[in-house]
C-alpha cells in the first residue's frame, strides 16, 4: 500500500513538473521564435536603409535623409561589424521595447556626430543583437552609418567589463573624435561588456 | 640767295613728306598676336587676334620684310572663322597679315600653341578622376547654451586607388590667415572665361592658359594624402570661399593620373539656443541588456526532476514487482 502511495505522489509531482516544464519550455521557445522574427524585420529594416539611401543618391539637387521608423521609433542609422557578422539597424531611445526588438541609442548625439555615442543591445544567446559581441577582439572594425548615407570606420581600442553602475563609460572625453560605445550584459545581467571604438 | 633757301625749304619738305608716306606703304614689324592650332595631321591653323569676321590676306616668310611675299586670301575654318593655314612640313619664322593697305608682322616662334591632344586634357581636366563632391560633415559644438551645428563639404574620390591631394586658395574671405594662389586664382578664372569664350582665339588662349596653370599647380604641389580617399573643406574656411584642389592617383611612387576640382565652401552654422525647460536625461545605471537566466535555470531543474522522478517511479514499480 505505501508502496502504491510513493508511486502515487511520483506520478503526480511528475505530472506538475511536466505542466511546468512545458510552460516554461514554450515561454523560452516562444522568446527563441521572437528573436528569430526581431531577427528577419532588422534585416529588411537594414535592406530598408539602404534602399532609401540609393534612392536619395540620385536625387543631386537636395540632399534628403533617411527617415524610417520601427514600432513607433525613430531610425537613426546603421552599425555594422563585419567579423561578428551583425548588421542593425540603430533606434532613436533605448527602451524596453526597442531592447527587446533592436539595438538602440543609449546616450550620445546623433549617428557619426562628434563625441560618444553609446549604443546598447542584448547579448541574447541566440546570437542575435549583441549575443557575439565577446568574440570581438581590439582593431576589429565597426562601420556606422547615419541618415544621410554617409558611412564611417571605427576600429575598437578598447575591451572591458564593468558593473552597471559605471555611466563613466558614456561621456565624451575629446569633442573633437567621433567614438561608439558598445553596451551589453555579461555574466547574467551582473555586470556589463562595454565596448570602445574610435574613428580611423 | 633767295632761291638756295628756297631750294633748301623745298628738299626739306620733300624730305619730310617721304619720311611720313612711306612707312604706310610698308610698315615695319609691330608683333600681332595670333595663336597656332597643331592638328594631329601636321597641319598648323592660326588664328589671328579680332581677325575672325575680318577678311584677311596672309603670307609666310623665314625674312622679316614683306616685300615680294606672295599672299593669299583667308578661308573659313569649321566654325566660319578667317584663318590662315599652314601645310603639313611647311615652316616660317613670319607671318605677313593684310587687310587693305595694312600689313602687320607676326613673329611665329613668339606666339602661342596648343596641340588638339593638348585641347582634349583641358576639355576633360575635370573628368579624370571620378569624384562625389555633394557630400558634407556635421560637427557640434556647445557655447553656453547656444548648440552651433557647423556642416562642412567635402569631395570623395569615388575611383579605386591610392591618391593624394593639394588644396589652393582662391577667394579668401578668411583674410587673416591665407594668402590666394595667383596662379590657382587665374587657373579658375581662366576656366570662367573658357565657357564664355567668344571665338576661337579667345578659346584656344584661355585652354592654353589653363594648360599651363595646371602644369604648374601640379608641379608646385605640396602632395597630401587623401584619407580614405576624402578630401575635407579646410576646417576654418567661411562660407562661399573658393579652393581649387588638384588630385593625382599615385601607383608605386608615380603619377597615374591627375585631376582638378573646384570647392566652393558652404560652411553652415546654426545656432540654437537650448531650452531650459528641455527634459534632460540623468544617467545613472547603465541599461540592462541580457536575457533572464533563471528561466533557463529552471527549466533546466525541471528536466533533470522528471528524469529523477521517472527512473526513481521505475525502482519503485520493480521493488513493487518483487
Amino acid at each position: 500500500m505505501k508502496k502504491s502511495k510513493k508511486i502515487l505522489v511520483y506520478k503526480i509531482l511528475l505530472i506538475i513538473l511536466i505542466i511546468a516544464g512545458s510552460i516554461i519550455g514554450g515561454m523560452l521557445f516562444n522568446k527563441q521564435r521572437e528573436d528569430l522574427v526581431y531577427d528577419a524585420e532588422n534585416k529588411e529594416l537594414v535592406s530598408l536603409f539602404h534602399e532609401e539611401i540609393k534612392e536619395n543618391s540620385k536625387n543631386d539637387k537636395e540632399k534628403k535623409k533617411v527617415e524610417l521608423t520601427y514600432k513607433g521609433y525613430n531610425v537613426i542609422g546603421l552599425i555594422e561589424i563585419p567579423s561578428i557578422d551583425l548588421e542593425y539597424p540603430i533606434l532613436n531611445k533605448t527602451t524596453k521595447t526597442t531592447m527587446a526588438t533592436s539595438i538602440s541609442r543609449f546616450s550620445g548625439g546623433e549617428v557619426n556626430e562628434y563625441g560618444n555615442i553609446s549604443l546598447a543591445g542584448h547579448n541574447n544567446y541566440s546570437g542575435t543583437m549583441f549575443g557575439k559581441n565577446k568574440k570581438l577582439k581590439n582593431k576589429d572594425k565597426i562601420f556606422l552609418t547615419d541618415l544621410s548615407g554617409n558611412t564611417i570606420e571605427y576600429e575598437i581600442y578598447d575591451i572591458f567589463v564593468t558593473n552597471p553602475d559605471d555611466v563613466t563609460i558614456l561621456e565624451t572625453k575629446d569633442k573633437s573624435i567621433r567614438e561608439v560605445t558598445l553596451i551589453t550584459c555579461k555574466n547574467g545581467r551582473s555586470e556589463r561588456l562595454i565596448i570602445k571604438a574610435k574613428e580611423v | 640767295m633767295k632761291k638756295s633757301v628756297l631750294k633748301l625749304t623745298s628738299l626739306l619738305l620733300i624730305t619730310i613728306f617721304a619720311i611720313t608716306i612711306i612707312p604706310i606703304a610698308v610698315r615695319a614689324a609691330s608683333n600681332s598676336d595670333g595663336i597656332i592650332l597643331e592638328k594631329a595631321n601636321g597641319e598648323k591653323i592660326i588664328y589671328v587676334k579680332d581677325m575672325k569676321t575680318t577678311e584677311f590676306k596672309y603670307a609666310f616668310s623665314d625674312s622679316e620684310d614683306s616685300t615680294g611675299a606672295t599672299f593669299v586670301t583667308a578661308s573659313k575654318d569649321t566654325n566660319n572663322e578667317f584663318v590662315a593655314f599652314m601645310e603639313k612640313g611647311t615652316s616660317a619664322k613670319y607671318m605677313f597679315v593684310q587687310v587693305e593697305e595694312n600689313t602687320n608682322t607676326i613673329e611665329l616662334a613668339k606666339q602661342k600653341s596648343i596641340t588638339e591632344d593638348e585641347i582634349k586634357e583641358v576639355e576633360k581636366l575635370t573628368k579624370n578622376i571620378g569624384v562625389e563632391t555633394t557630400g558634407s560633415e556635421s560637427s557640434i559644438s556647445k557655447d553656453g547654451d547656444t548648440t552651433i551645428t557647423t556642416t562642412n563639404g567635402k569631395i570623395t574620390i569615388t575611383d579605386e586607388g591610392s591618391y593624394e591631394y593639394q588644396i589652393f586658395e582662391v577667394v579668401d574671405k578668411n583674410s587673416s590667415t591665407k594668402t590666394p594662389n595667383e596662379t590657382a586664382v587665374d587657373l579658375y578664372s581662366q576656366l570662367a572665361k573658357l565657357e564664355n569664350a567668344e571665338g576661337m582665339y579667345n578659346k584656344l588662349l584661355a585652354e592654353i592658359t589653363i594648360r599651363d596653370d595646371f602644369k604648374s599647380l601640379i608641379e608646385k604641389a605640396e602632395w597630401k594624402e587623401a584619407k580614405k580617399n576624402e578630401i575635407k573643406q579646410p576646417s576654418d574656411s567661411q562660407k562661399d570661399e573658393v579652393f581649387v584642389v588638384v588630385i593625382r592617383e599615385v601607383k608605386d611612387g608615380k603619377t597615374v593620373r591627375t585631376d582638378v576640382q573646384f570647392m566652393t565652401t558652404g560652411r553652415k552654422d546654426d545656432e540654437g539656443v537650448e531650452k531650459t525647460s528641455k527634459e534632460v536625461t540623468k544617467r545613472t545605471k547603465l541599461p540592462v541588456t541580457g536575457e533572464n537566466l533563471a528561466l533557463y535555470l529552471v527549466f533546466g531543474v525541471i528536466i533533470l526532476a522528471i528524469i529523477i522522478l521517472i527512473v526513481k517511479m521505475r525502482k519503485a514499480k520493480q521493488d513493487e514487482e518483487k
